[in-house]
């Protein structure tokens, strides 16, 4: 008595899901539309992992220029001042050591300038 | 497998998969706008994983209902922090479209149906909606075979008792 209730449930059951399932033909959204948004999701996975890669980057090369300077900044200086003046260029060793920062300073900010051209 | 014929395979899966899976998440999401939203979620996190290269392997279909389990789980977690409230027509619209049994039968176990845990009902809709095995729908679920096998003796009884309670005979009777 209790298996034939329990496969009486059992086939209601059956029936109820196959009719949802079979209401459900033709409601889905197109393939095209399914692959067009795995399209966009896969192009915003793969920024996301340049830009932590190229986050990772940045540090690192700001990492590395700010410690070459500051090892090599005490011969940097006293190379500088220890130039003769560029009498023909009217560059002083100050302008020359004032140039040599900017420089530098450019040095240590091109990995963001380039990833916000990017 | 590679390229179109990636595409073809990938293709037929969706084909075969779709209508359930939309119907899997109509039954069980409580926010019955967002059935198309997630359903495209369920597919997208399905291509962008390793089992999107064969689809066709026996194991793609039940990791297809493992992540819509996760994403109406996800999504019903958002709904309760917003405090949308459930669809209170959603039985009497299901019931009104299954030709197979008379009206009140359908609505007596589709009343005991929903009167049954979340769980319970994803499981009862795994086996006989699905047709996963026990093992499968452990698979799916996150938990063991066995359990499988005792929450749904367990929610079939349910389901028996409550629709037994809910018959006129049986009200007469008490």
């Amino acid at each position: 008595m209790a298996d034939t209730r329990n496969g009486q449930i059992d086939a209601q059951l059956r029936e109820i899901f196959a009719d949802e399932i079979a209401a459900q033909q033709g409601q889905c959204p197109s393939l095209a539309l399914i692959l067009g948004m795995a399209a966009i999701d896969e192009r915003n996975r793969a920024r996301s992992r340049v830009e932590n890669f190229r986050a990772i980057a940045e540090a690192l090369a700001l990492a590395a220029i700010a410690g070459l300077l500051a090892y090599f900044w005490g011969d940097l200086v006293s190379g500088l001042e220890s130039l003769p003046a560029p009498r023909e260029s009217g560059l002083s060793p100050t302008a020359l050591l004032g140039l040599a920062a900017a420089l530098l300073t450019a040095l240590l900010l091109w990995p963001r300038s380039l990833i916000r051209a990017t | 497998m590679q390229g179109p014929a990636r595409d073809d395979a990938f293709a037929r899966f969706y084909g075969a998969t779709a209508a359930p899976i939309r119907a899997y998440i109509l039954r069980h999401c409580r926010d019955r706008d967002s059935v198309d939203d997630l359903l495209q979620i369920t597919y997208v996190k399905f291509l962008g994983s390793r089992m999107a290269r064969t689809p066709e392997a026996p194991e793609a279909r039940a990791y297809l209902y493992r992540i819509a389990s996760n994403v109406i789980t996800d999504h019903g977690r958002g709904l309760q922090r917003r405090r949308k409230i459930e669809d209170p027509d959603r039985e009497a619209r299901f019931a009104a479209s299954v030709p197979g049994l008379p009206r009140e039968e359908s609505l007596a176990l589709r009343a005991a149906l929903r009167s049954l845990s979340e769980r319970e009902q994803k499981m009862l809709w795994l086996l006989y909606g699905a047709g996963f095995s026990h093992k499968e729908v452990a698979n799916i679920m996150g938990v063991r075979t066995a359990s499988v096998r005792v929450l749904a003796f367990r929610a079939r009884r349910k389901l028996a008792d409550r629709m037994d309670a809910g018959r006129p005979d049986s009200k007469a009777a008490q």
